[in-house]
């Protein structure tokens, strides 16, 4: 099966949202500033708002099929709350709101149009990092996002009745449920949370650097979806997960090399979702909405752990090559419990 | 470095925030098992597929 023109077209226009939502989010706090203390209670209280209540809204989402409705709702709300005079703290957990509902209905359009794809997952997840590393390094560009989500939430209203999508393939299968290969995969979003976390490069930081990280986060994302729709789920995770342990581990401190390991330890990203997805399946957005949370726990995990204790680039590589045998073990979980064609 | 005294509001608030994720997250897996209990049949065993109701009805 072949993705048609509709399909791309909500592929695309949900690429867009997403880089959208997370750069008017950034932005928008880090452009209205404060004291130290101020500013980091508006980050943990955003954070915690805009994963966290994912899983939440992902079931909303399964059940009542308002995807639509949140994407329109959620970026409305970000538009309104950007340029009210209201403080700080309250902006955060508003836009922290908005950011759960957008990311959660866009999630779930692009499902629905990627034909059991990994690559539109993939490509879903990726412009996120570019949303956030422009908002987060560049908040002036606040008002540009706010001129382009207007004009988006437009597009979304124009083309609201054209978004129907059919069941996909996978959901005419039977799926023996069971719990076991969820642990694992989820178990492989929490330590790609945590160790993409407490493997900060070891070479001066500056803020072309930062955002060429942001930029390698994004070609990772995107590519490994693509790339596992060609060469299968456990080729994807050997080329993807080999060289960069040899990456983080011993070349950290070599720009050029720790780059080229970030984009091959986020191919796991849409290979994890996917993986949920097929697990927990029929709650794909509820799927979505429980890996985007325990990613951020692995993340607030890492931080306490590098509050206590001085981070060594072995650890790292344990963090990769448990995730590797892990993912490898639930893909092959979830491929028995599948019954394809729902016949045994 | 736990004994400083200047830590601890940093750990308790950090373990406020942890408290916060891990209450969503369980509510969430509640809720859906909860679906899934009531719903297991209609679920995990998704109608035949299209072409054996034509057989079905041939067969009338």
């Amino acid at each position: 099966m072949k993705l048609i023109h509709s399909d791309k077209r909500n592929i695309l226009l949900m690429m867009w949202i997403h880089l959208l939502i997370d750069g008017i989010s950034v932005s928008t706090i880090f452009i209205l500033g404060g004291s130290a203390e101020t500013i980091a209670l508006a980050v943990i209280a955003y954070d915690v708002l805009a994963f966290a209540l994912q899983p939440l809204i992902g079931i909303l989402v399964d059940i009542k099929k308002i995807e639509k409705q949140f994407i329109i709702l959620g970026l409305g709300m970000a538009v309104l709350v950007t340029y009210l005079p209201l403080p700080l703290l309250l902006v955060s957990i508003l836009i922290g709101i908005a950011n759960a509902m957008v990311h959660v209905g866009g999630f779930s359009i692009t499902y629905q149009s990627s034909k059991d794809f990994m690559g539109p997952l993939g490509l879903f997840v990726s412009t996120g990092s570019i949303g956030l590393g422009l908002g987060l390094l560049f908040p002036q560009t606040r008002l540009l996002f706010f001129i382009l989500s207007i004009l988006s939430i437009g597009l979304v209203i124009l083309l609201y009745k054209k978004m129907q999508f059919e069941p996909i393939e996978a959901h005419k299968e039977k799926y023996q449920f069971d719990v076991f290969p969820i642990i694992l995969v989820l178990t492989v979003v929490l330590l790609r949370g945590f160790g993409g976390s407490i493997l900060p490069p070891k070479y001066e930081s500056t803020t072309i650097s930062t955002m060429m990280i942001y930029i390698a986060l994004f070609v990772g994302k995107a590519a490994g979806g693509l790339i596992a729709d060609k060469i299968g789920i456990n080729n994807t995770i050997l080329f993807g997960f080999v060289p960069s342990f040899i990456g983080f581990v011993f070349f950290s401190n070599n720009q050029v090399l720790y780059l080229i390991s970030v984009i091959l330890f986020n191919f796991t990203m849409a290979l994890t979702l996917y993986l949920t997805i097929r697990a927990l399946k029929p709650f794909a957005s509820f799927a979505f909405g429980l890996t985007a949370a325990l990613l951020f726990f692995g993340v607030v995990l890492a931080s306490g752990f590098k509050e206590v204790t001085s981070v060594k680039p072995w650890m790292g590589g344990i963090v990769v090559v448990i995730s590797c045998v892990l993912i490898l073990l639930a893909n092959h979980q979830i491929s028995k419990n599948t019954i394809i064609g729902g016949t045994q | 470095m736990f004994l400083d005294v200047a830590v601890w509001p940093i750990l308790i608030f950090f373990g406020i925030v942890v408290v916060i994720i891990i209450a969503l997250i369980i509510l969430s897996i509640f809720i859906v098992i909860r679906i899934v209990k009531k719903h297991q049949k209609k679920l995990y065993n998704p109608p035949a597929p299209e072409e054996d109701n034509w057989s079905g009805i041939k067969n009338e």
